[in-house]
């Protein structure tokens, strides 16, 4: 019951009452709270005419960073004897430090200023309504207003740091970069031995090579190709600089790596509030920065409800652009990727990397293996979502019985698991499993330093 | 345990509220049990409900309604243990009981002077209440000071001046006719039934 029908049943029932038993004493005692309403009626306030505007100190954040709000609101109508300003719950975002609620009356042409801190977990976060409630000075009636005053920011995924991957696909980009191209030319790893040819730089010169193929020289002599010799015919190697032999190294490129995030909310599970999806946004988003850091073209293929995709592309707008994709990264389910071999691979250069950040279910098993047959170099990178279980479920404390059995259902969850990531890395995909407890680089290190390169898969593209 | 002095400030809003700290128990430290911020005007909302029940006691003595004043100390005492906190419903039943046991009360034939008394202070007490609940749910109050003088400026001189007339009908004999009495009550039914309609479309709203 709200305070103007509490007082105006107050104020009738003790005047009916006092009417009915002839007491003028009863009706006097209802004239205070009579008056009282009165003067509340009296006061309201007209429909006010406000101006807000908000301004952030910082539109896109990272994660659990605050970024400062200041929401100023001025009066350019009639003077307010008393005006509640709440701007707490028109985000999503948590205040740390600060005020979101302001109360206090606000002449003609005055401004009030909230200024508070406000950080969030991963999102992109829009300011809604602000709610002004305009009363008279006693609450008794008060009128609500929703004002906007627009507003968005963005809090990116958790960051970790991690090293430059051990990624080897078939096909490289023309520019250099970190990855061997199995390609003869100017590098620093051994590829192949030649003979010298006029212009090689002298410290190339491979002396002991030189020096054994001189000496076998004597039996053997190797026709020179009509490369050194520049289109003249082939003929026996002379003596001179014909039985010099250069070393040759391999050519080191920028590759296209292509990161898939599975975003299914039939493989994501909630645990005590923290969400296995996160560990996969934040392990693609790791990823994409080291790749990107390393100067490879780097795309982003989110499915889930939908297909959220960024085109290939370099650099630190890239960046922005693959962050800002993650950051609105939502769970969801369509019956078209129920099955992951509706996944639009052709969106991915042919031979190049491909990496797949999710649970890696046995049922996709299948399409990780197809995508290494069609010639994708695969890696997948796999939080462990038994690991993830486990370790929600052991705050949980449970009875002896129910622990020996969780123990049974742990060991079996294990070996499936490891049965699945065996039939994948038997496919030659290179699989990283992630315990979310430990850094991503450490573990990517330890799987990558053992795991063998996967040979190459030449297909007719 | 580490206390900020600054946040303490800041959230008790006065230096001498950061000194009352320091002497109390670690219990309400660690927000077992939470001290209002504004402290000194709870307890006079209290001190107002109290008086306010010794005043009706006062006026149901030596009438027909003597009995009725064994209520009147369990209100008081309800009273003082709503000290920790005082919005909601409790309050205004607190207040709707005080109205309805004074008006019996001169229906009866109770002294009417501490009765009109005591309904005043409810009054004055239900709506400061009201008042510092809603200062202490926000952190912010812009010219504090100047929103509480206001605030109680007006609501003592509407109470003086309705304390005044609310006398001057009693000490003056106004004989009403029989279609005056007739319209005004067919006025206040009017209005229960408005206020009573208002009421049940809020709670089906809500």
């Amino acid at each position: 019951m709200t305070r103007p029908v509490l007082l105006v049943v107050l104020i009738v029932t003790t005047t009916l009452y006092g009417v009915a038993t002839l007491e003028s004493g009863v009706v006097a005692l209802a004239i205070p709270l009579a008056a009282y309403l009165a003067v509340g009626f009296a006061r309201q306030p007209k429909d006010p005419k406000l101006r807000m505007e908000r301004t952030l100190s910082k539109y896109h954040v990272a994660h659990d960073a605050p970024t400062h709000v200041t929401l100023r609101v001025t009066n350019d109508g009639d003077p307010l004897e008393s005006i509640l300003i709440d701007d707490s719950q028109s985000s999503g975002l948590r205040i740390m430090q600060g005020d979101a609620r302001s109360l206090g009356p606000l002449d003609t042409g005055e401004t009030v200023e909230l200024n508070y801190e406000a950080a969030g977990n991963r999102g992109e976060f829009v300011f809604g309504p602000t709610s002004l409630v305009v009363g008279d000075p006693f609450d008794v009636v008060s009128k609500e207003y929703q004002m906007h005053a627009p507003a968005g920011v963005r809090v990116e995924p958790e960051r970790q740091s991690v090293r430059q991957s051990n990624v080897r696909p078939a096909r490289t980009r023309g520019f250099n970069g970190p990855i061997p191209a199995r390609i003869g030319g100017t590098g620093t790893d051994f590829f192949n031995l030649r003979e010298y040819a006029p212009g090689d730089r002298l410290r190339w010169i491979n002396w002991r090579v030189t020096q054994r193929m001189s000496t076998r020289s004597e039996t053997f002599r190797a026709p020179v190709p009509s490369s050194v010799t520049g289109g003249a015919e082939a003929r026996s190697q002379p003596d001179g600089i014909g039985g010099l032999y250069t070393n040759v190294f391999e050519q080191q490129r920028i590759v296209d790596i292509g990161l898939i995030v599975d975003a299914r909310s039939s493989v994501d599970f909630s645990r005590h509030g923290k969400s296995y999806f996160e560990c996969s946004v934040v392990a693609a988003n790791a990823l994409c920065e080291s790749f990107l850091k390393s100067g490879h073209r780097v795309g982003l293929l989110i499915f889930g409800a939908g297909v959220d995709s960024v085109f290939p592309g370099y650099g630190s707008v890239q960046r922005q652009r693959i962050v800002a994709a993650l950051a609105g990264a939502k769970t969801g389910d369509h019956y078209i990727f129920n099955n992951l071999s509706n996944l639009p691979t052709r969106f991915f250069r042919p031979g190049s990397q491909i990496v797949f950040v999710g649970p890696c279910g046995q049922p996709d098993v299948a399409m990780l293996v197809r995508l290494r047959s069609l010639g994708y170099a695969v890696m997948a990178v796999t939080p462990d979502p038994t690991d993830f279980e486990i370790q929600a479920e052991s705050t949980v404390s449970g009875a002896a019985g129910e622990s020996t059995g969780r123990n049974l259902a742990e060991r079996i969850a294990r070996l499936e698991r490891e049965q699945t990531l065996q039939e994948l890395r038997r496919s030659g995909v290179q699989v990283v499993n992630w315990d979310p407890r430990r850094t991503l680089d450490v573990v990517m290190q330890e799987s990558l330093r053992s795991a063998r390169i996967p040979p190459v898969v030449r297909t007719a593209v | 345990m580490t206390i900020d002095l600054r946040k303490v400030v800041q959230d008790r809003g006065s230096f001498v509220a950061v000194f009352g700290d320091r002497f109390r128990s670690s219990a309400v430290l660690s927000g077992r049990r939470r001290r209002p911020r504004y402290f000194r005007e709870h307890a006079l909302v209290s001190v107002l409900i109290i008086l306010s029940c010794a005043l009706s006691t006062v006026g149901l003595w030596g009438s027909d309604l003597t009995k009725l004043t064994v209520l009147v100390p369990f209100a008081a005492l309800f009273a003082w243990l709503r000290l920790g906190d005082r919005m909601g419903p409790s309050n205004d039943l607190l207040f709707a009981v005080v109205c309805v046991v004074n008006a019996v009360g001169v229906a009866h034939g109770s002294l009417i002077a501490p009765m009109l008394a005591s309904e005043v202070i409810a009054l004055a007490g239900w709506d400061l209440a009201r008042f510092h609940a809603t200062l202490e749910s926000v952190t912010l109050v812009n010219r504090r000071s100047d929103v509480s003088a206001m605030h109680v400026r007006l609501l003592l001189v509407t109470l003086g001046t309705s304390s005044v007339v609310a006398s001057s009908v009693l000490f003056t004999k106004v004989r009403l006719s029989f279609p005056v009495v007739v319209a005004v009550t067919l006025v206040a039914t009017a209005s229960l039934a408005l206020a009573i309609y208002s009421w049940r479309s809020e709670s089906t709203t809500n």
